[in-house]
């Protein structure tokens, strides 16, 4: 596939996923934006295994990532689709590439309070037209009017940094002091911690923290990765459940 | 003359939803603006002669609304109940309806949001990635076919659950303790999974070494890691977390850790 085409589709894919179309995918290609982004990438590229290495590496930055209240942390999208796609055509390291997607993402956390004052404009003109009594233009309005915003601010400048950037980057990689690289991989380390404070933010309860200390040394003493961890995880959450309803009883 | 709503403008209601909920996301109303785009095949099908009723029954949905946009599925079936039950007479004016939905979008949300996204999205996701970096195509595939059933299957269930059932079950449901144990025992799992990324996510590891006077220097990260590992991420997760907890802004957090990660990068203290 040309680089034109190749930019051209991930960039309309990250500018619609960032206003949310289709809702259903928003916890899948949304937030998991650098895994699927890497998985298709591998897929167009050719070579499917360094996607998936991209991919899952860069999305253990993001896998803490909420949105909670309308608040991103650090935008999981452009990191994904747009930093994903930059890494993988520099044929960088995964390490690299989470600065690069970290930085999109810091980005993307940015312009997200943009497009949502842009779209009080659609606000007001559906409160100029409703008194007509016609559907057909707050159809319009909230379905289809926003996505210029997306198109102006997503697709157009997303699509010049994966166009341009693959080739910057292989360049500025080459050039750089690698002092500059360790800063950008310290802070790369450092950040994945927001968006799981954020989540302990949401759960948290002085009775949890035992879950989250058993948690803890599963993985850091055990060694143990995720999938086991859940499997452990759903048996303390039934044994929670049971024990909740005792005392009721 | 009774309209009756039947399945597919329901449908219609239903998939709007899950589609276009979120695109005019905006300060004024927040979800206001999707969740009237969703009620549009409602609001035609109910009053298909007369443009005042309709103007009334769009300005109604036209206000502040905001929720976890799966579970929020229940409040835009009970909102077609009631608007049947207004189209035919019965006496429901505006403010019951945007009372009824104001008062259940932020328990719904309350319990949308830790299920869905502390519990669902990490724990997919976390097995997701377990597979990817192995290599197995299956990880992200695994992830996008779970995760996009949860979201299509649940909304739509809770959806006809909120048009059938009528708001008395929905506050009886909440109201009942079963959905507040159930969302707890889920936080469980959830404390558990963040336990464990904790490890696995944050990776940073210092490079400092001390010479003893003896032969080979001392690797402060090898001591580390046999009395206490991963201490490092701990801290750092724990100084980001008490950050969230005194109120400060996400974006004022990264810079903080984008200059800590900066500066002692540089000095060679953490890596």
């Amino acid at each position: 596939m040309s680089l034109f085409l190749h930019a051209a589709i991930m960039a309309f894919i990250a500018a619609m996923l960032e206003i949310g179309f289709p809702m259903w995918t928003k916890w899948s290609l949304y937030l998991g934006g650098p895994l699927m982004a890497g998985f298709i990438n591998g897929l167009i590229m050719g070579d499917v295994q360094y996607g998936l290495l991209m991919g899952g590496t860069i999305m253990m930055v993001y896998i803490g990532v909420s949105v909670i209240g309308g608040v991103v942390s650090s935008d999981p999208n452009l990191g994904g689709w747009i930093g994903v796609t930059v890494a993988m055509l520099a044929r960088s390291d995964p390490d690299v590439g989470i600065t690069v997607a970290t930085t999109l993402g810091i980005f993307g956390s940015l312009t997200n309070p943009l497009l949502k004052s842009l779209n009080t404009i659609w606000v007001t003109r559906a409160h100029l037209v409703v008194d007509k009594g016609d559907t057909k233009p707050i159809y319009l309005l909230s379905s289809w009017l926003p996505v210029i915003w997306s198109m102006i601010f997503w697709f157009i400048p997303g699509f010049v940094i994966i166009y341009y950037g693959s080739g910057a980057l292989e360049t500025f990689l080459a050039v750089v002091p690698t002092q500059v690289t360790t800063a950008l991989a310290t802070i790369g380390h450092l950040l994945p911690s927001l968006g799981l404070a954020m989540l302990m933010n949401l759960l948290y309860d002085s009775k949890m923290i035992p879950y989250f200390v058993i948690g803890f040394f599963l993985t850091a003493y055990a060694g143990f990765s995720t999938t086991p961890v859940a499997l452990v995880g759903v048996a303390l959450a039934f044994m929670h459940y049971f024990n909740n309803n005792k005392e009721v009883a | 003359m009774t309209v009756k709503l039947e399945k597919p403008e329901l449908v219609k209601c239903w998939l709007r939803w899950i589609t276009y909920g979120q695109h005019c996301y905006n300060y004024q109303n927040m979800q206001g603006m999707g969740f009237c785009n969703s009620m549009l095949p409602i609001i035609d099908k109910l009053y298909p002669n007369d443009p005042i009723a309709r103007a009334e029954a769009m300005k109604r949905h036209l206000v502040y609304y905001n929720t976890e946009n799966n579970w929020g599925a229940v409040i835009n079936g009970l909102t077609c109940s009631m608007e049947e039950e207004k189209a035919n007479g019965a006496e429901i004016n505006d403010a019951t309806i945007n009372s009824v939905k104001a008062a259940l979008m932020g328990p719904i949300a309350g319990v949308g949001d830790t299920v869905t996204q502390s519990v669902v999205k990490t724990i997919l996701l976390g097995i997701g990635c377990d597979l990817a970096v192995q290599g197995n195509s299956l990880g992200p595939i695994l992830f996008f076919v779970g995760m996009s059933a949860y979201c299509i299957v649940l909304s739509n269930r809770l959806f006809f659950l909120g048009y059938n059932q009528g708001k008395a079950s929905i506050s009886k449901l909440l109201s009942s303790g079963k959905v507040g144990k159930i969302t707890e025992a889920l936080s469980a799992l959830g404390m558990v999974i963040i336990g464990s990324l904790v490890c696995t996510v944050i990776g940073v590891t210092t490079p400092l070494t001390f010479s003893a006077g003896v032969s080979s220097p001392v690797v402060l990260q090898d001591v580390l890691n046999s009395i206490f590992p991963k201490i490092l991420p701990l801290v750092v997760f724990f100084a980001s977390y008490a950050m969230v907890k005194k109120g400060f802004k996400p974006l004022k957090i990264i810079g903080l850790l984008a200059l800590v990660g900066a500066v002692l990068g540089l000095l060679g203290i953490l890596a």
